[in-house]
């Protein structure tokens, strides 16, 4: 398939993506799930990779990422994942890594190494989800501060200390 | 249980996990031994290395960090497994106390999730939601090890580092090449 062909598949696939996604919501949690069941499947056969499934990907992380930013409790559940947390990160790193996958499909390069990382992405946010319904601050590095110095350099660490029994 | 010594060397870790080898590299008297999986996740190839730096068990976290494990539980040797999939070298640490050292302050957008992930876990570690568990039987892995080089990408570059993890308690003198490297980082 020629890289115009596969352009047009790709525009007549976006609007049927957006139907689908308006189609309601669901839950952080779920949606994870199935983003990365999605990118799961799609890892496991690349020999069958299409234009849709990529932007079905990619409809995907648009969800997940409207639901950070409506902030809605319902859906992100107590505790969970807020806008511009390290959640956020993820997303928005799985979404530039599908974004190379289509643009390496499009001109008939190999978009597994780029979907690999994607789903090693959603399966950290799977981790860091089990965590944080665990009670377990989730960290972004800018959460740190400075404790001290070392060879003229700033030192962080959690500014809840490093003791075991806070 | 126990490390043994051929002619490649000894073990630097016990491990409770199985790659399909061990590269052992050997550069003047620095032997790296890079823990082999064919496939991590979906990931063709994985290369896991770990050395000592001026005696200090070192690792090596996505890529970009360095990590100084300063407490290791040592049985003969310190105990490491691989942790969530991924094959996050995760060495058994007396303490959980974590330090970070930026050499670049700007991250990309990849090194910031990644490091944000694993400071995450050392959280959940610190404050004892999870343990790893201490039943595992630890052993050695020359019988998987061959000498030789690694692919040039997956080479663990001493000076190459954009962060630094330490864990356990701040070592009073830092390795020598970890001191040129900070010395040369903006």
């Amino acid at each position: 398939m020629g890289v115009r062909q596969k352009s047009r598949r790709i525009s007549r696939s976006r609007s049927e993506s957006g139907e689908k996604l308006s189609s309601g919501l669901g839950s952080w949690r779920e949606g994870l799930e199935e983003l990365t069941k999605l990118l799961e499947d799609t890892c496991s056969s690349m020999g069958s990779l299409n234009a849709d499934k990529l932007l079905e990907i990619l409809g995907l992380v648009g969800r997940l990422e409207r639901m950070l930013e409506t902030g809605s409790q319902q859906a992100l559940g107590s505790g969970g994942p807020a806008k511009g947390g390290l959640e956020s990160d993820g997303l928005l790193l799985i979404r530039e890594y599908v974004k190379e996958a289509v643009y390496r499909f499009s001109v008939g390069d190999d978009a597994g190494s780029v979907l690999a990382e994607a789903l090693s992405v959603a399966n950290a946010l799977r981790e860091l989800g089990a965590l944080a319904e665990r009670g377990v601050e989730i960290i972004r590095p800018e959460d740190l501060v400075v404790v001290g110095y070392i060879d003229g350099k700033p030192i962080y660490s959690f500014r809840q200390g490093n003791s075991s029994n806070r | 249980m126990g490390s043994r010594s051929t002619r490649l060397g000894r073990e630097i870790v016990l491990i409770d996990k199985e790659p399909e080898k061990v590269f052992i590299e050997k550069t003047g008297d620095r032997e790296i031994h890079y823990f082999y999986w064919r496939l991590d996740l979906y990931k063709p190839f994985d290369y896991e290395p770990v050395t000592l730096l001026d005696g200090f068990l070192c690792s090596r976290y996505h890529w970009k960090g360095l990590v100084l494990w300063t407490e290791p539980v040592v049985r003969d040797k310190p105990l490491m497994t691989f942790a969530l999939g991924v094959h996050t070298p995760l060495v058994y640490s007396r303490k959980w106390q974590v330090w970070l050292v930026y050499c670049l302050p700007e991250l990309t957008l990849s090194e910031r999730f990644w490091l944000g992930f694993y400071l995450t876990i050392f959280n959940a570690l610190l404050s004892g939601v999870i343990k790893l568990p201490n039943d595992k039987v630890f052993h050695g892995y020359m019988d998987k090890a061959m000498e030789g080089e690694v692919p040039e990408v997956y080479r663990f570059r001493l000076k190459e580092w954009t962060f630094l993890i330490i864990v356990g308690s701040l070592p009073e003198k830092l390795p020598s090449p970890v001191s040129d490297r900070l010395r040369e980082c903006g």
